[in-house]
């Protein structure tokens, strides 16, 4: 029991720093990916980490008005959950720290903290926009959270319709691509599913055209309007880890290969090419969920950001798990 | 793709070379004065700035050997910036003063006036010599 612990704890102090150090390149990879597409060169890549060390000097401003304890708390408690996540997602061929006590449903659960932790935050700061900020941030969870949970349920469902034991675990998802699983038409169910998801990332992280909560242009900020200094640069990297985090969930439910399935390597160098590939196909994910998407629209009404996602993207997700299952039911591909 | 009418253009601008000028240089240096003694000695290189135009109005230049004290520039300037030196009949310009519309330019009847390219002209005292053209 004791080694189990020291190696769980061990594996968070490690995944902790992973995830930040991590999400924090990724942010500053966005940053130029961004850049380059409005033709500008860009800040370097190391700027998220600039800001963060800045951020980390000032002061906590806290306003007179302000629910001290819960507005101190929300930061850490969505750093923490962020972090928490990371826990339960594979990295390569790393099989998760706590993969034995939490499968995806867990993940989604925690998914919903970080934002919650910035709803309280936003209420606690006592200022008109962050409570406009939060609120619309609650309606954005709502709009987002139906079309996750439907491509994460449809992809279980068919790897227990092919006879995959424990569909919901991440481990299984780790190791069985659903691909090979399906035949023409779940194929195209999972594209489908895969589209809905690339979209929900964006609403996730509350980047551009979901940052309706935080919309400098009309609520100054929103939900961060109050913070400042350590709290401000805690949700930042709260932020840079609940990327990582997004991307890996895509990567897991959707690109879970590795190298090592392929050629073989044993050892170290294994586990290295794996995490080299799966850096890749992180980066990947990011590209197309977050820096094209954010640089190639404008901002979300809120009306309109329910609208898209409970009408067009549950839509889109809806029919992806209708061909999964008829792909089943049909009898194309693998079943059990 | 009517529907994300910009994500072609974007996809496409990735691949051509940004606009920006990395003016001086690339990213921001540590400390700009810093920087610039660097290349001052040689040890770091300036990114050059954009073109100039053509007719590109910079510092003003004044001849005043072929100037003959006619004053027409100093009743012309409507930013009262050049003014008339009577012991030598030549002029003063005052850079921190000037507007950089050279009317001066065009009603000198001698054309002893000319606009540069220089354009660098930031200074802590606006009678330093860099900033008064006589």
């Amino acid at each position: 029991m004791i080694p189990m612990i020291t190696a769980a704890v061990l594996g968070c102090i490690g995944i902790a720093v992973y995830g930040m150090f991590f999400g924090l390149v990724l942010q500053g990879v966005d940053r130029k990916w961004a850049a380059r597409m409005q033709a500008r060169y860009g800040p370097p890549l190391h700027q998220p980490f600039i800001d963060i060390a800045k951020l980390l000097c000032k002061d906590n401003i806290i306003p007179k008005n302000a629910v001290k304890s819960v507005f101190n708390a929300a930061p850490v408690i969505a750093l923490a959950a962020s972090i928490t996540i990371l826990l339960y997602l594979p990295i390569g061929s790393i099989m998760p720290v706590l993969g034995g006590w939490g499968d995806i449903i867990l993940v989604i659960y925690l998914l919903t903290v970080p934002g919650l932790a910035m709803v309280a935050g936003g209420l606690a700061s006592g200022s008109p926009y962050a409570t406009v900020g939060s609120q619309r941030e609650m309606v954005t969870m709502i709009a987002y959270e139906l079309p996750l949970a439907i491509a994460v349920v449809a992809i279980a469902w068919r790897l227990n319709a092919a006879g995959v034991a424990d569909p919901f675990s991440l481990v299984t998802l780790a190791q069985t691509p659903v691909w090979g699983l399906v035949g023409i038409p779940g194929i195209i169910g999972l594209l489908l599913l895969m589209l809905a998801i690339a979209w929900v990332t964006p609403a996730e992280l509350s980047r551009v055209p979901c940052d309706t909560p935080e919309a400098e242009t009309e609520l100054c900020g929103g939900l961060l309007v109050e913070y400042s200094g350590k709290n401000l640069a805690l949700f930042s990297l709260s932020g840079a880890v609940k990327m990582v985090a997004m991307a890996t969930l895509t990567v897991v439910l959707f690109l879970p290969w590795n190298l090592t399935w392929f050629i073989p390597l044993t050892g170290a160098v294994g586990i290295v090419a794996d995490l080299a590939f799966f850096v890749l196909k992180v980066l990947l994910v990011v590209f197309f969920s977050v820096s094209l998407i954010r640089v190639g629209m404008a901002r979300f009404r809120i009306n309109h950001l329910v609208t898209f996602y409970w009408g067009y993207i549950t839509l889109i997700g809806f029919t992806g798990m209708i061909l999964l299952v008829l792909d089943a039911v049909l009898g194309m591909g693998v079943v059990a | 793709m009517s529907i994300v009418p910009a994500f072609p253009e974007v996809l496409r601008q990735i691949l051509k070379k940004p606009v920006t000028n990395l003016f001086p240089a690339r990213y921001l240096p540590k400390s700009i004065t810093g920087f610039l003694n660097k290349v001052a000695a040689g040890e770091a290189t300036i990114n050059p700035p954009v073109a100039l135009p053509p007719n590109f109005r910079g510092k003003i230049t004044y001849d005043r050997d072929i100037c003959i004290g006619c004053k027409l520039c100093v009743r012309v300037c409507p930013a009262h910036a050049i003014e008339f030196l009577p012991e030598t009949k030549t002029v003063r310009i005052f850079v921190t003063q000037c507007i950089f519309c050279a009317q001066c330019n065009d009603v000198c009847p001698v054309t002893c006036l000319h606009m540069s390219d220089e354009f660098m002209l930031a200074d802590t005292n606006r009678y330093s010599e860099n900033l008064i053209v006589e």
